[in-house]
């Protein structure tokens, strides 16, 4: 029989899993904005905030929810090569397979052409890595209106300019997304452990101790996430070890969190 | 498996620095608070003694010895302390210091031929003549303080003597007056005391005097003025209005007939 804390572990595991998406009042409310969004005859919608705040998970999510009904497609790899991304887009809304080269007109030609019953949802992830070119030719492309785009952005100064200016003068929906608060952060421990059944240590998170995770992560959850699975990790090393630590299940101790942060250098010791 | 070892020992190290800081200050407060505190107290003790040092420059040597025996509370142990300070000053200092005490001599044989007086004057002048008397001629020095030092206890009541000082000299004055006209059966005195008897309000002796006067010199004006003015205090005015009528006759006074017409026109009552 395996540990509670090997259990634990597990469940911190950082995966863009659909499953592991915890809904929090604020995130839901963003999420149910974001879906409205896609009702609207909007062009593109941006969803930006800084690394770790969501927008991937928030984005499978989206593409989990809506792809049984809509005609939409999640790329989570950024398609740097301009080629083989129209190439890619040919084949996946339109169904056509591209040998040679496809350029930005010959697609255009295609997406005024082949008209579909849905206007087609493209989510793009990790949108800061295409280059201006790219992005000026999606600009245009969701013009024709014939394609919807939401893309996420990291918020960098960069991806705040094209934000605010490249795009602006588009009808744009803007999303951002921020960390956990500390009451946030402590219902996401609890219930991504209370879903996988892990009731014992979902108890242990004292509002002490969420409030030490949160200065150290900031509320962001990735870093939770990478905190708390060295956390369980520590655990299980002194459980499996000839360390005999006595574990207290009521609390956490902040010399485990300590450790955890140090491993995974979110303090620089 | 996390190596749960070196992570501690990079945890001690963390918890080392985190506390370095706080331990610095506590030992900086530890050790600035005393260091301030000395040098605070040291400080005001060096004020202290500079402002001592001060002092002494600005007093002649004598000045000490002088508030040494000050504190001389009775008679009984001025001979003891006596025998002290001989012993402490030494002899070439004594020739330098005695220099201004022959003044105090000086002065104290002035105010012990008037004791009254001295009570009325400065009494803090008085114990330095006793000191640097001591010092000088030992046996003198015991004479002059039991002259003095009664009077050093009735300072304390200088304000009750200062009040009846002006009375006491007015009485003074013609008791002493009174004395030498007894020896030397003087007119002037006579009248002098007959003159201030009046003015007292002792109107019976004021007309014994002037009589006495009259008796022994019949021409003198001012007498028969004092005797006329007695007489009609006495409410024996018909008698002082006679009494002037036959000087006037005598003498042609005009002061006389002055008075006469403001007693018969009753302008002096």
């Amino acid at each position: 029989m395996d540990s509670i804390f090997v259990n634990s572990k597990n469940v911190f595991l950082d995966t863009v899993n659909v499953k592991d998406y915890i809904q929090l009042d604020r995130v839901s409310t963003i999420y149910q904005s974001l879906k409205d969004s896609i009702k609207k005859p909007l062009k593109m919608i941006l969803l930006y905030g800084k690394p770790g705040t969501g927008k991937s998970m928030f984005l499978t999510k989206l593409y989990s929810d809506l792809s049984e009904e809509n005609n939409i497609y999640l790329y989570q790899t950024p398609i740097l090569d301009e080629n083989e991304f129209y190439k890619t887009l040919a084949q996946d809304i339109f169904n056509i397979k591209y040998n040679d080269e496809l350029n930005f007109t010959q697609f255009m030609k295609i997406v005024k052409d082949k008209k579909t019953k849905q206007t087609p949802i493209i989510l793009l992830d990790e949108a800061q890595l295409y280059s201006e070119a790219l992005m000026e030719k999606i600009r245009l492309l969701s013009d024709t209106r014939s394609i919807k785009f939401i893309i996420t952005l990291h918020k960098t100064e960069k991806e705040d300019l094209i934000a605010k200016e490249h795009f602006k003068t588009r009808i744009w929906e803007t999303i951002e997304l921020v960390n956990a608060s500390n009451s946030e952060l402590k219902i996401y421990i609890q219930k991504k452990l209370m879903k996988a059944n892990c009731f014992d240590t979902a108890n242990m998170f004292s509002t002490k101790t969420v409030n030490k995770i949160y200065k150290l992560t900031k509320g962001n959850y990735r870093d939770t996430n990478k905190l708390l699975y060295t956390l369980f990790d520590i655990y299980i090393t002194y459980e499996q070890s000839s360390h005999i630590y006595p574990f207290n299940t009521t609390h956490i101790p902040n010399k485990f969190v300590e450790m955890a942060a140090i491993h995974t250098g979110l303090i620089n010791a | 498996m996390l190596n749960v070892h070196d992570l501690e020992k990079r945890w001690k190290s963390y918890k080392i620095k985190s506390f370095l800081p706080y331990f610095i200050i506590t030992m900086i407060l530890f050790i600035s608070i005393p260091i301030v505190y000395i040098f605070y107290t040291n400080d005001n003790a060096n004020v202290l003694l500079h402002k001592s040092i001060i002092q002494k420059k600005n007093l002649p040597p004598i000045a000490v010895t002088k508030e040494e025996n000050k504190t001389i509370p009775a008679i009984k142990n001025i001979t003891t302390k006596k025998s002290l300070i001989i012993q402490k000053v030494p002899l070439n200092k004594e020739i330098q210091t005695l220099q201004p005490s022959m003044d105090f001599m000086q002065n104290i044989q002035h105010t012990s031929a008037q004791p009254q007086y001295i009570k009325q004057q400065n009494p803090k002048k008085r114990p330095t003549a006793k000191k640097i008397r001591k010092k000088v001629k030992p046996k003198i020095i015991q004479e002059v303080i039991q002259d003095i030092t009664p009077e050093v206890t009735p300072t304390k009541k200088e304000p009750k003597v200062v009040i009846t000082i002006e009375r006491k000299e007015t009485k003074n004055d013609i008791y002493e007056i009174i004395k030498r006209f007894k020896n030397n059966n003087n007119p002037a005195l006579s009248l002098f005391v007959a003159k201030k008897y009046y003015e007292l309000g002792n109107y019976g002796q004021s007309y014994n005097y002037a009589l006495i006067t009259n008796q022994i010199n019949s021409n003198i004006e001012a007498s028969w003025i004092v005797f006329a003015k007695s007489l009609v205090k006495l409410h024996k005015k018909d008698k002082a209005i006679q009494t002037l009528k036959e000087y006037i006759k005598v003498s042609h006074s005009s002061n006389a007939e002055i008075l006469l017409n403001e007693i018969t026109s009753g302008r002096f009552k």
